[in-house]
């Protein structure tokens, strides 16, 4: 069966909030979060009638209180998008966005649906992360997974173990280098391209927010040395080389490439192929190396055929991993030149999101650039990579 | 009660399209059910704001916004009661002060009317360059001038310009008038009161940008310039709506008028501004505002708390029956139907009677249909739940039988008894007499706890008074059921003993009962109509007799006078009247001309001399004055408040005579007569 091309046309995420009782969100809903992203995302693209939207694909790993209720059909009803638009909810945690996506797409390539939302939302502030979860006592009783597996810091502490070579210096280096490079693409206006404000309750009043809320400008590297190991003692894994604790909501516009034209859409990529693949749990971050070997040994390509990677940075250390592993320096501008999830955060399943669009960003401006891969670790020992070809 | 205050609170926002823009947030820190009012202390926090913006010189906008759906509910009414004219004044001149500031503001700004706007609220939101309005506002309104005071916070100043005067007149004047009927947000937006109808989903974010492209100068606003045609109609208009609806009772709407007159013909804003102040410092401290908050309060508030309701739970309704399908069982079914959604038997002697009620009951539910109020196929379902029989038996399961049938006490004990026969022992049994002892009823039934009084007011669907009538034998399940189904059937419940006429009728009949009087004394229908009209009831008694008729009217005289021989006449004239075959007193077709018939029965004292107009009124008045005492000595009323609270919503009294024990206090009639007044002291404020 010849398969259709599934194209992305536009995106937008809010600014990341922390996830704090004083955070952006702490007085807003999540549902009410990527209600604002879907309603910004059709103000954008006035040429598409809402009607020919034929899905709403929303990931979140928690699925309860404001994240409860199907959020694929309930954003659609919130959003005011017809009734006759379907939605659903997925969870693969922090793959979420990536895998609202990569259905979306699919549905779109095999020629059952035209025209897709996908996003993610997690507001971390109001599902802080395992707490509404109850994880099977066989997990540890049948030594199915090591006992570390569950929490991801030491997941991390982990891979540091595995790699001697990759100390507390150097993930504490990448981490200033990602605040670094996403205060520079702040100040470059990467992401109004595709950041939109919200408006906002908190106890001083309506706010309006527009820039992302977790990343730390002026943080030195002597700052990163003093913050404590919280996983382990004598241990690596400290906020500043981690991913934070955050609130956010992002989607993305997928359509085959007949829609697009025939509405007047302009498609920047399009979706080429992906995989998901498994790891052990207990160093769930290595997860997108055999993810980006699998895929590129699908598509027959190399990772210098490979003109930019977007690398979720749940941890410093898986980062290095995969820098190491593909042979590319730690100051790579290939992987992540707009920083990454480090310094603006990682709230779990919007993440793919950012991700896409930032790709989309970096393919619509690099003349030279044609593939891109987004590629994520995911909790319980998973990784996933999505090759992207410019348009 | 005190209320939250309300305070200002400031936000920016560096807006890279527009620069530096304030956010100014309405917030009294409480859930959506306490609106936001204006207090002296939140007027002093937005001077506080204002303080701070004043001194900010790189602001280029300002947002104005409520907290979560609610916008502003104006002027803290709390200190309405007791206040007097320098309070008033002060008032008045804190928010004109506070709000001249803000519309001082030397950037552009934008009222984001997020939801309910009311009163100080609007007049705030007009003191703003723009306005932009969420489509889920639930009301917008001008409600001075129902309270029998006018906006004086710049409102009659502000909004004729911007709509023009007939647009000002329906807001402040028509539509609060009208039983402060609330406008709607496309209405708001059609008039000219906000710029910008904004769905609600983006009201917040699309409002920033809204102001983001009026400081840019991307976004521009084009208003209609109102025109001064038809400014002496509108004015004409609405002067003899206040006729109509107050007959000259209340001077707030006049003043209002006056006041939209003086800015439409184009006055001076501050003058205009220290005419407010000065109207609000006659108008607040007056009886009729003062009545007013009293009458808001107990209709609002406290009649919500269904005093008197016991504390034992209510037996559920899953089932319901009527019998007795004539013109009152009909409505009452379709009333239950509607409000409940449990199924309904409607049971008659009578074939055609039933067919009838049918014919009601499902014209009621396609008329929703026919409004968008009820799906269709919803509708077919509540048809299909009705039964109408001639039988006893599909009653059986019903939690609450209702009888409407003819006003004859035997009839209806008769009736009960034979429901009895069917319906288990809990079933509640209720009766709609409006006049019969509720007791006398229950004798000889097997369980004469379970029967109450519910007694609705004609038209059923309009009216929201319920009373509440407790036999002495009524047990508090039964009570509580009574309550709750009034609170299902949205009704306003009261509660009363098991006397005759109970609350409302028993009052109108003595005061009509005076009225009918001066007829043999010399005076005629309409004079006597004028007289009792100039205290600002809707209509005049005869008026009313046409509308509810006159046998029935008769009827209920003579069980009053059953009762209580000297007190209740059965008057000769209205007799003779009642046993005419004309619909009412006046023939309408010529103007409000008595029929021949009718003026002809009317036989005049010998020797008699009318009464003038104020001594129609005292007669009524003493004679109103006098039953409310005897209904609180003898416990038929636990409190004055449940009197005018029926009195307000049971034969739409005035709200600016506070009922009529409050009006008996305020004018002194209730001290001249008893030494005391008839509300408590401690009952009439807030």
């Amino acid at each position: 069966m010849e398969l259709r091309d599934a194209v992305y046309v536009d995106g937008v995420r809010l600014p990341i909030g922390r996830a704090r009782d004083d955070g952006y969100y702490a007085q807003t809903r999540a549902d009410d979060m990527a209600v604002r992203t879907i309603r910004a995302l059709l103000q954008r693209n006035a040429a598409l009638d809402p009607a020919r939207v034929d899905d709403n694909v929303w990931a979140a790993t928690a699925q309860t209180g404001d994240q409860g209720l199907t959020l694929g059909r309930s954003t659609a009803v919130l959003a005011g998008l017809p009734k006759s638009v379907p939605g659903y909810a997925l969870d693969r945690m922090c793959a979420g966005a990536l895998t609202a996506i990569t259905n979306a797409a699919n549905a779109i390539r095999v020629g059952a649906q035209d025209v897709v939302i996908a996003g993610g939302v997690e507001h971390m502030g109001h599902h802080a992360m395992g707490a509404e979860i109850d994880p099977n006592p066989r997990f540890l009783s049948e030594n199915l997974v090591d006992p570390s597996a569950l929490v991801m810091g030491t997941t991390a502490e982990n891979i540091h173990d595995e790699h001697p070579e990759i100390g507390r210096d150097r993930a504490d280096a990448y981490g200033l280098q990602s605040q670094e490079r996403h205060a520079k693409a702040q100040a470059g206006g990467v992401f109004e391209s595709h950041v939109v404000p919200m408006t906002v309750w908190t106890e001083q009043g309506w706010r309006v927010v527009d820039v992302d809320e977790h990343p730390r400008l002026g943080t030195s590297l002597d700052d990163l040395a003093r913050l404590k190991t919280p996983f382990r003692n004598g241990g690596r894994v400290t906020a500043g080389n981690a991913a934070g604790l955050n609130d956010g909501a992002g989607c993305v516009l997928l359509t085959s490439r007949e829609a697009a034209d025939e509405m007047g859409l302009e498609a920047t990529m399009r979706l080429v192929d992906y995989t998901f693949t498994g790891v052990e749990p207990e160093t769930m971050g290595y997860g997108p190396i055999p993810a980006t070997e699998q895929l590129l040994a699908r598509t027959g390509l190399s990772l210098d055929d490979v003109d930019a990677v977007e690398l979720n940075e749940a941890f410093a250390v898986q980062v290095l991993a995969f820098l190491d592993h593909f042979g590319l320096p730690d100051d790579t501008a290939k992987v992540n030149p707009y920083g990454g999830a480090i310094a603006v955060g990682h709230p779990l399943a919007m993440s793919g999101a950012r991700m896409a669009q930032q790709m989309a960003h970096r393919l619509g401006t690099d003349s030279n650039a044609r593939y891109g891969i987004t590629t994520l670790c995911v909790g319980l020992g998973m990784g996933c990579a999505v090759l992207w070809e410019k348009i | 009660m005190s209320e939250a205050t309300t305070e200002f609170k400031l936000t920016y926002y560096e807006s890279p399209r527009a620069g530096r823009l304030a956010l100014l947030t309405m917030d009294n820190g409480e859930d959506h059910r306490r609106p936001n009012t204006f207090s002296r202390e939140a007027l002093a926090s937005l001077e506080g704001a204002l303080d701070e913006l004043e001194t900010q010189e790189d602001v280029k906008g300002l947002m104005l916004v409520g907290k979560p759906h609610v916008f502003a509910a104006g002027a803290d009414m709390n200190s309405f009661w007791g206040a007097d004219e320098a309070f008033a004044r002060g008032a008045s001149q804190a928010g004109h002060g506070a709000f001249s500031r803000l519309a001082a503001l030397p950037y552009p700004t934008l009222a984001a009317i997020n939801g309910a706007c009311v009163g100080g609220g609007l007049e705030i939101a007009l003191h703003c360059d723009y306005r932009s309005l969420s489509s889920a506002a639930a009301a917008i309104a001008s409600s001075e001038v129902f309270l029998s005071i006018i906006p004086a916070w710049g409102g009659t100043q502000l909004l004729p310009p911007l709509v023009g005067a007939p647009g000002a007149l329906r807001v402040i004047v028509h539509n609060a008038l009208a039983n402060n009927r609330m406008m709607k947000p496309p209405e708001a937006v059609e008039l000219g009161l906000a710029d910008r109808l904004i769905p609600a989903v983006d009201f917040f974010d699309d409002s920033v940008a809204l102001l983001e492209g009026l400081v840019t100068g991307e976004e521009t606003i084009e208003r209609a310039e109102p025109s001064d045609v038809g400014l002496d109609d509108a004015l004409a208009d609405a002067r003899r709506a206040a006729d109509d609806r107050t007959h000259g009772a209340t001077p707030a709407p006049y003043v209002a008028i006056d006041l939209i007159e003086f800015a439409a013909r184009g006055g001076d804003l501050a003058e205009g501004r220290a005419r407010e102040v000065a109207a609000l410092a006659d108008l607040l401290p007056s009886r009729q505002a003062q009545a007013s908050v009293y009458s808001f309060d107990i209709t609002q508030r406290r009649v919500r708390k269904q005093p008197g309701k016991p504390d034992t739970p209510a037996r559920p309704m899953t089932k319901v029956g009527v019998v007795g399908a004539g013109l009152m069982g009909a409505q009452l079914g379709a009333l239950l139907l509607g409000r409940t959604e449990a199924p309904l038997v409607m049971k008659d002697i009578d074939e055609e009677v039933l067919e009838q009620a049918r014919a009601t009951i499902e014209g009621e539910l396609d008329k929703r249909v026919e409004r968008g109020r009820l799906n269709p196929a919803r509708a077919g379902f509540l048809k299909s739940i009705v039964t109408y029989t001639l039988d006893y038996e599909p009653l059986a399961g019903a939690d609450l039988v209702l009888e409407a049938v003819v006003e004859v006490a035997d009839v209806k004990r008769k009736i009960l008894a034979e429901v009895e026969q069917v319906v288990d022992a809990g079933t509640i049994l209720a009766t709609n007499t409006s006049a019969l002892s509720v007791a006398a009823m229950a004798g000889g039934l097997a369980h004469p706890e379970r029967v109450v009084g519910l007694h609705f007011f004609h038209p059923v669907a309009v009216l929201p008074l319920l009373e509440v009538v407790r036999a002495e034998g009524t047990n508090d399940t039964t009570l509580s059921t009574a309550f709750e189904v009034g609170k299902q059937l949205r009704k306003s419940a009261v509660l009363c003993a098991d006397t005759p006429g109970f609350i409302v009728n028993r009052l109108l009949l003595r005061f009509t009962g005076a009225c009918v009087a001066a007829l043999r004394h010399g005076n005629d229908f309409a004079e006597i109509d004028d007289a009792v009209k100039a205290l600002g009831m809707p209509m005049g008694p005869f008026e009313l007799l046409g509308f509810s008729g006159v046998e029935v009217a008769l009827r209920t005289a003579k069980a009053l006078h059953d009762a209580y021989p000297d007190r209740f006449e059965v008057d000769e004239n209205l007799r003779r009247i009642a046993e005419l075959d004309v619909p009412g007193i006046y023939d309408w077709s010529q103007g409000r001309v008595p029929f021949d018939e009718v003026r002809e029965a009317v036989h005049v004292e010998g020797g008699a001399t009318p009464w003038t107009a104020d001594e129609i009124r005292e007669a009524g008045l003493q004679a109103v004055a006098e039953e409310a005492r005897i209904m609180l000595d003898e416990g038929t009323v636990a409190d004055a408040r449940d009197i005018d609270t029926g009195m307000l919503l049971g034969v739409g009294w005035p709200f600016f005579n506070g009922g009529i024990c409050m009006y008996l206090d305020q004018t002194g009639v209730s001290q001249r007569l008893f030494g005391e007044r008839l509300v408590g002291l401690e009952d009439r404020g807030l």
